[in-house]
């Protein structure tokens, strides 16, 4: 189980967000830093934290936050 | 009929052989003629290329190139091993694709390290006395990332494009020597490094970039060919250059 909180704060200091910004609902595509510079870092942060890998084709699918919790949570069962 | 590009009696150490430009090109060698001393740190892919390689006088040795401040003891080691060497290519190199703000440290100084740092020590160890024969050739992989610029792999970039002031400043210092050093700048290959690549650039993004390639993607061989050339009689009189290898790509 991967704790949505932490998920939701490592997410936000990717993208360089204020704390509590996010609460997972949230579209990706309406998140403006969500570009592809942010979602190379967001893939290097999920491998050293959760030592998980997410390719660009498996985010693509994503569109909210919950739905990167989702995938983060489907890969480490 | 003459043949201008003659291996046969050479010697040529490639390092980065078990993959990619590496191993094409000790491939490519050995039908030429020449003997190749393979170097890399993965023992089973070193072994896999000699067995697809022409001849059977290639010598396998392991090195890792995080540790290039252990070369010149490691050449002198391994002398009778490598013998007389007429050339140098170094192939062996790592990726790096993160924007500035999320490089770590370690893969920020194992990328300068291998792909530049090493190529240092490889030359200063292969211009020991009894290494190289009197006239001989170093060839350098660079890229076209060494000499234009994409978002995420700064340190790649820079490590590459420093090979190629490296080789500049270089072939100044030792063509009194009779050593000749030129550097291939490829374009994207079809290799191993560009699979581990695909695993975090999407599809499209890839598409796009092969776009880019007014002849599209390139093969090892397509590079290997002109280091071969480079390590040839045929380039006698280059030295200090990049040669780029690129489809076009940098044409524009």
């Amino acid at each position: 189980m991967v704790e949505k909180k932490r998920v939701i704060h490592q997410l936000e200091e990717v993208l360089e967000l204020d704390e509590g910004t996010l609460s997972g609902h949230e579209l990706l595509k309406n998140i403006e830093n969500w570009d592809s510079l942010n979602i190379l870092g967001f893939i290097a942060m999920v491998d050293e934290n959760y030592s998980i890998s997410i390719n660009p084709e498996e985010l693509e699918k994503c569109e909210s936050v919950d739905e990167l919790i989702s995938l983060i949570e489907k890969k480490l069962s | 009929m003459e043949n201008l590009i003659d291996f046969e009696g050479k010697r040529i150490l490639v390092t980065g052989a078990s993959s990619g430009i590496g191993k094409e090109t000790c491939m490519l060698l050995s039908r030429l003629g020449a003997t190749v001393v393979l170097v890399a740190r993965n023992q089973s892919r070193l072994e896999s290329t000699k067995a697809h390689m022409n001849g059977t006088d290639h010598v396998i040795l392991n090195f890792d190139l995080n540790e290039p401040h252990h070369l010149n003891e490691w050449f002198k080691t391994n002398k009778s091993l490598i013998g007389t060497l007429d050339g140098l290519v170094h192939c062996a190199g790592i990726s790096y694709t993160q924007p500035l703000k999320f490089m770590k440290s370690m893969f920020v100084e194992e990328t300068i390290t291998v792909n530049l740092t090493s190529a240092i020590y490889l030359i200063q160890g292969f211009l020991q006395k009894g290494i190289r024969a009197p006239q001989c050739s170093v060839v350098l992989v660079s890229s076209v990332m060494g000499l234009v610029g994409q978002p995420a792999i700064s340190a790649y970039s820079a490590s590459k494009g420093g090979l190629i002031s490296l080789t500049k400043s270089l072939a100044l210092e030792l063509a009194q020597s009779q050593v000749r050093i030129n550097c291939v700048a490829p374009g994207y290959v079809q290799s191993e490094m560009m699979d581990a690549q695909k695993k975090i650039i999407s599809d499209d993004q890839l598409q796009a970039i092969e776009k880019q390639h007014p002849l599209g993607f390139g093969k090892p061989l397509d590079v290997a060919n002109s280091i071969i050339f480079l390590l040839s009689s045929m380039s006698s009189w280059i030295t200090g250059t990049t040669l780029i290898v690129d489809g076009g790509y940098t044409t524009h």
